[in-house]
């Protein structure tokens, strides 16, 4: 699977006194798009100073992992550091979630 | 016009890398103080005038303590991202976004049978937004 991934700036809208202007976030939303998606998927953000991580969405976090990878070389060269990635984990059930086993009293 | 529940909602800290398993994000308020016109001639009712600047009040998360992770630094200011879950049809989820800083944090309770809950606060600071992009 061809993938090609592109930077656009992360922009907001801010009402003001006279009208409603551009609020620059310092960090790009991260793109991705394929051969068989041609429209641009969000993926997730990274910050324009360099070093920062590339904090993935959860589209991204349910990629395999070849093309996480991809996605992390391809963002790695348009910001031109290496980045470490993050993704939203999936949290473990908690105990609350599972019945108690053999604690039935019969009254026999 | 689309409803969804939160599940699948992300917080991002554009310059700390980590991974919180964030199991609530209280709904960021902001709010515009309302300030007491009222003086000793006034008649009937108090008067009142809406204020000049909002005011962002902190954001909650509660998160499932990883021994291994620990928390956040407090103090650094970056952009500080909620993004909404991603309906269908979009391609870009909703989003809040602005500069903040981490300014408490919470170690968690233990107690038998219960899962260790820690919390992160955060803060806009008013610097750059906080701005709301509808999804798209």
């Amino acid at each position: 699977m061809e993938i090609k991934v592109t930077l656009q700036p992360h922009v907001g809208k801010k009402r003001v006194k006279l009208g409603i202007v551009d609020v620059e976030h310092n960090q790009w939303m991260v793109y991705a798009s394929s051969d068989q998606q041609p429209k641009p998927q969000f993926m997730g953000y990274i910050g324009k100073d360099e070093g920062s991580p590339f904090n993935g969405y959860t589209t991204y976090r349910d990629l395999p992992a070849n093309l996480k990878r991809e996605i992390v070389a391809q963002v790695e060269k348009l910001v031109g550091w290496k980045c470490e990635a993050f993704e939203p984990s999936t949290a473990p059930v908690p105990m609350e979630a599972f019945e108690p086993e053999g604690d039935d009293e019969s009254e026999e | 016009m689309a409803v969804d529940t939160g599940h699948g909602a992300t917080i991002t800290f554009s310059s700390t890398g980590g991974t919180w398993l964030c199991r609530q994000i209280s709904g960021p308020e902001v709010a515009l103080p309302v300030v007491d016109s009222t003086y000793l001639g006034t008649s009937t009712e108090r008067s009142k005038l809406p204020g000049d600047l909002d005011d962002w009040g902190p954001v909650t998360l509660e998160i499932l303590f990883q021994g291994s992770q620990g928390v956040p630094a407090r103090g650094t200011v970056q952009t500080i991202t909620i993004t909404h879950p991603l309906a269908t049809g979009n391609t870009t989820p909703a989003n809040l976004a602005g500069t903040g800083f981490i300014n408490k944090v919470v170690y968690p309770t233990f107690q038998t049978n219960e899962m260790q809950i820690g919390t992160i606060e955060f803060t806009y600071d008013g610097t750059t937004g906080p701005t709301y992009t509808a999804a798209s």
